[in-house]
């Protein structure tokens, strides 16, 4: 594993908007990734991880979709300001997505196999016959049999559907995997040996892999680092051992609250006060101050900045950036 | 597949019956006596007497269509009142000069009308979208009959490109097809655009993208290729309307098809004709159904699957 950036994003700011309203999906984001590497996004719905994974291959749907601003470096290049032809060779190549809902992620109309094929035959300087070999092989390296090749999309349950989705994303060796909930569709036994399945890929060929999911639980089995967002943001990210032996963000503290432990006993699991505050109008300062139990006037008006804590933890929030209820921040505040 | 066919053709015979019962039904409560127009103005009270049992016309109802249908299954269409000659000799004149006009005017209408919508639905809201539903617009509301006889002024009087009205070869088939075929091109042209625009918005049409394929592939292999079903079937009821024979373009380009042949045959109360003619409108209708639907297996699997499990 080297220490090498793969993919880094700055400061990456994505809108929808619609008729009448603008919708604030991706604020000031900041996020990076190393090779070989996997990182967890979580966060509640509406946080916008689909948003983020999406703009990382110029895939949200424009209109309503903009990137207002923003950097994202693949390999030093920025994919932002990439011309169409480049971008097309890192789409499904160098970087593939797995999408929320493999129920619909396939065309109805063309067999898996031939599916699977598109892609390696598109970038793999391969003729028409051996792509479909290989496609075959990507069937069966996901556990389906190569014999199933030729049936459609509705032959196949929604687990059966996922794992043709992995193998395409996985057929020409990307070095960047972003899965978007791969395993929130499937059951439980499904979900396990799909995230069984990824984990050997990752070993198998140093792939790097950007996780999104709303399971705590998947992210300790498969990542190395966990980024927590909130409202658009990155409000604390870190390895998995810092982030979930030591929380930090009021968030982050509240997120591992609400999910149940079977090593204690807890009366009653609690939840996060309050909602997700509406994307259309964020609140100003800290997007978390109005469900934070420790909010005070400053966090109403000033957003902390990303601090480091530890190692490489690091928190947007200023309790841990030490100016908490400090006088230069009572200053700022007027 | 093929059982499927069988028993769709199998149909036609139903169908047929049906049909032919009505219409002879309809030609024999209307007013007016085949006779007087087989005779023409003078003849004798014998005469008509004599005719009238020659041509069978004394005998009940039932008799009468039930000899109809014998006679047709052995190709016999008895002779036109009106013309005397063989029912099947005149039919077979006319029929495939409509069948001709209409599968150009068809063509042209699915080959532009999908090649103009997908444009409008790939750049919705452009300029080309919007002049082309525009066009579309003008397409669906003009009358054919004018839209010919510009065809005919510009093209033929003015530039001398075709021919208006002699009836030779393929050239003479240009202006006629592309007269006729408008109506359907807009419809097809509206349908496409609509239908894209759904399919277009799919998933599969986004993983489509992030498999790094050029965007017409995207479009055109994944989002059209999905999108087909409305469009084959509007398609589908338009060739059925097309191969009807359209009087009034058969008239401006003067094109011996079965449009006029229908009407006349009509005014004349030329029995055999119109049932004849009726009897392979079903017939083709009945055919364009069954067309319809193993395209819609061509290009949908489910649709295809759903057959596989019937026939069996
Ligand atoms: N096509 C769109 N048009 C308008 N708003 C959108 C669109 N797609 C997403 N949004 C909005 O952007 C915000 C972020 O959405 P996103 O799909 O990225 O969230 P997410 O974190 O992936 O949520 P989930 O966990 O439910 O998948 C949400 O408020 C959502 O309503
Ligand atoms: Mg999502």
């Amino acid at each position: 594993m080297t220490d090498r950036k793969l993919l880094e994003i700055r400061n990456l700011n994505v809108e929808y908007r619609t008729d009448d309203e603008i919708v604030y999906a991706v604020n000031s984001l900041d996020l990076s990734l190393n090779s070989g590497e996997s990182l967890g996004l979580v966060g509640e719905t509406g946080a916008g991880k689909s948003t983020t994974a999406l703009s990382i291959l110029q895939l949200v749907a424009d209109p309503p979709g903009k990137t207002t601003s923003g950097e994202i470096l693949f390999e030093g290049e920025d994919l932002l300001k990439a011309k169409k032809d480049f971008l097309r060779h890192i789409r499904g190549n160098k970087i593939s997505m797995i999408f929320q809902d493999p129920m619909t992620s396939l065309n109805p109309v063309y067999s898996v196999g031939d599916q699977i094929a598109e892609v390696i035959y598109l970038h793999e300087k391969c003729s028409k016959s051996e792509a479909q070999q290989k496609a075959a092989e990507m069937l069966e390296t996901v556990g389906i049999p190569k014999e199933r090749y030729d049936e459609y999309p509705h032959q196949f349950s929604g687990g059966m559907k996922q794992r043709v989705v992995i193998a395409m994303s996985i057929a020409c060796s990307p070095q960047l995997i972003l899965a978007d909930e791969p395993t929130t569709a499937l059951d439980v036994t499904i979900q396990a040996q799909v995230l069984e399945l990824m984990n050997d890929l990752k070993v198998k060929f140093n792939t790097s892999l950007l996780l999104i999911t709303h399971d705590l639980g998947v992210v300790a089995q498969v990542c190395d680092r966990v980024a927590i967002m909130y409202a658009g943001e990155i409000v604390e990210i870190g390895t998995v051992e810092e982030v979930f032996e030591n929380p930090k963000h009021p968030y982050t503290v509240g997120l591992f609250r609400s999910i149940p432990q079977l090593d204690e006993k807890v009366d009653r699991l609690k939840p996060i006060k309050g909602q997700m505050p509406d994307p259309t109008n964020l609140p100003s300062g800290c997007k978390f101050h109005p469900r934070c139990p420790h909010a005070i006037e400053a966090c109403t008006k000033i957003q902390p900045a990303m601090t480091n804590v530890k190692g490489t933890h690091i928190v947007k929030c200023f309790i841990h950036e030490g100016k908490f209820e400090s006088t230069e921040l009572m200053e700022e505040v007027k | 597949m093929h059982k499927f066919i069988l028993r769709r053709l199998a149909m036609l015979i139903p169908v047929i019956l049906g049909v032919s019962f009505i219409v002879f039904s309809i030609m024999d409560l209307t007013p007016g006596d085949p006779v007087e127009m087989y005779l023409g103005d003078n003849y004798t009270d014998e005469a008509h007497a004599s005719m009238t049992k020659e041509l069978g016309l004394d005998k009940p109802f039932i008799v009468r269509y039930l000899s109809f249908i014998g006679n047709a299954i052995q190709g016999d269409f008895g002779i036109s009142y009106s013309t005397h000659q063989r029912v099947l000799d005149e039919i077979l004149a006319r029929f495939p000069n409509t069948l001709v006009l209409a599968i150009a005017a068809l063509f042209f209408a699915i080959l532009a009308g999908i090649i103009l919508g997908t444009i409008s639905a790939a750049k919705q809201n452009s300029i080309f979208d919007s002049t082309s539903t525009f066009a579309a617009l003008i397409g669906v509301s003009m009358p054919n009959f004018w839209f010919g006889l510009m065809l005919i002024i510009i093209f033929a009087a003015g530039l001398g490109w075709f021919p208006s009205s002699e009836f030779s070869g393929v050239k003479s088939l240009v202006l006629p097809a592309i007269a006729l075929g408008t109506n359907s091109l807009a419809i097809i042209t509206r349908m496409t655009r609509s239908s894209l625009l759904e399919t277009i918005r799919q998933d599969y049409v986004r993983t489509a993208r992030a498999k790094g394929l050029k965007e017409y592939k995207v479009i055109i292999k994944h989002a059209l290729r999905n999108a087909m079903i409305p469009i084959i079937t509007i398609s589908g009821l338009q060739f059925g309307f097309l191969i009807s024979g359209a009087v009034v373009i058969e008239t401006v380009f003067s094109w011996p098809g079965i449009g006029r042949l229908l009407v006349e045959a009509i005014q004349l109360k030329d029995t055999p004709i119109v049932l004849s003619l009726v009897v392979i409108k079903a017939t083709m209708f009945t055919v364009i159904n069954l067309g319809t639907d193993i395209m819609y297996a061509f290009f949908d699997p489910r649709i295809r699957a759903q057959y596989k499990a019937k026939g069996a």
